[in-house]
């Protein structure tokens, strides 16, 4: 790829980022009750764990099971016990640095 | 805007996006080593602003794929935003255009956790909360992607485990914004689903179709009343 091609598809890809992200934004919201309501609830929980998991289990594309999912299952354990951000992050991150000395 | 509430969002930000920065420094380092120009990796920092997306973006462009595919990807991805657009909206009813554009502008999944969590807690301004994490959120993805291009061969922040810290800053998250058994259903389904989209789904596209495809279920399952004939009082709260 060319570099001003490069440049035209940063700048589409921008556009389309930001109107995925403005198209619900731009006007007042009404209260999205019933289903829709309720998606939006589960949503978060949803997309978070989502993005844990395949990032944990597939961070260069294919499934594999490294120190970073090793830190993941770790995390996990420490949420039944606690749901500080912090704690968890800092319990798998260590998991994950001792996994990585071990395999 | 109401300056405490901006402050409160600079401070709940600053050690997720610190997570976010050494993520950026991953990205300014696989965006040169890509072949994007170093002035384009960071100007992609300032325009796309989504990590997901720009790190699809590179590894796309490093393998040779067309615009068109590189586009087609980012478009996947960026779907997730569109509920997480509609739930942020739900927060902010009477807040000005010029202001919501600037929240879209850094709507990410970061800041977005972020937000909902805070205003669950009783955040009285969300959208002044959400401009102050956005704003050390651009701060700290822009810096990082800028020390990657110009230090990247001295700084090996993924022998510190910057990639397992992105996951478990999202379980964390998660496990924030996890209010009952509803949400633990929900978060053992997408987990479900997630493993299934990494064998069964191009990468573009897992994080999107497992995360709308497991909120939709979630919405699908009956109220709680339903689910608990005799709720024990307390009980619904994990904390």
């Amino acid at each position: 790829m060319t570099t001003p091609v490069m440049v035209v598809t940063v700048l589409v890809a921008g556009v389309i980022t930001f109107l995925s992200r403005v198209s619900f934004l731009l006007r007042a919201a009404p209260a999205f009750e019933g289903w829709f309501g309720r998606f939006l609830d589960a949503f978060p929980v949803a997309l978070f764990v989502s993005l844990a998991v395949v990032q944990g289990f597939a961070p260069d594309g294919s499934f594999e099971v490294g120190p970073g999912a090793a830190g993941l299952l770790v995390g996990v354990l420490t949420c039944v016990f606690t749901r500080r951000l912090a704690v968890v992050m800092l319990a798998g991150w260590l998991a994950a640095l001792l996994a990585d000395l071990v395999i | 805007m109401v300056l405490s509430s901006f402050r409160r969002g600079v401070r709940a930000s600053l050690g997720v996006n610190a997570v976010v920065a050494g993520f950026g420094i991953l990205y300014g380092v696989g965006a040169v080593q890509a072949g994007l120009p170093p002035l384009l990796a960071i100007a992609s920092s300032l325009v796309i602003l989504s990590g997901a997306a720009q790190f699809t973006a590179v590894a796309l462009i490093g393998a040779g794929a067309g615009p068109f595919a590189v586009i087609v990807a980012v478009t996947g991805l960026g779907l997730r935003h569109l509920p997480m657009g509609a739930a942020i909206g739900r927060l902010v009813p009477d807040v000005p255009r010029a202001k919501r554009l600037a929240l879209a502008y850094v709507l990410t999944d970061e800041t977005f956790g972020l937000t909902m969590r805070a205003a669950r807690d009783g955040e009285p301004h969300p959208e002044d909360f959400m401009l102050g994490a956005n704003l050390t959120l651009v701060t700290g993805w822009v810096l990082g992607t800028v020390a990657g291009v110009g230090f990247g061969d001295i700084l090996d922040v993924e022998a510190l485990g910057a990639g397992a810290l992105f996951a478990l800053l999202f379980l964390g998250l998660a496990r924030e914004s996890m209010t009952g058994r509803r949400d633990v259903y929900t978060a053992v389904a997408a987990a479900g689903a997630a493993v299934v989209s990494i064998f069964v789904i191009p990468a573009a596209w897992r994080i999107t179709v497992a995360g709308l495809a497991t909120a939709a279920a979630g919405a699908s399952l009956p109220p709680p009343r339903a689910l608990h004939r005799a709720p024990q009082p307390g009980r619904e709260d994990l904390a």
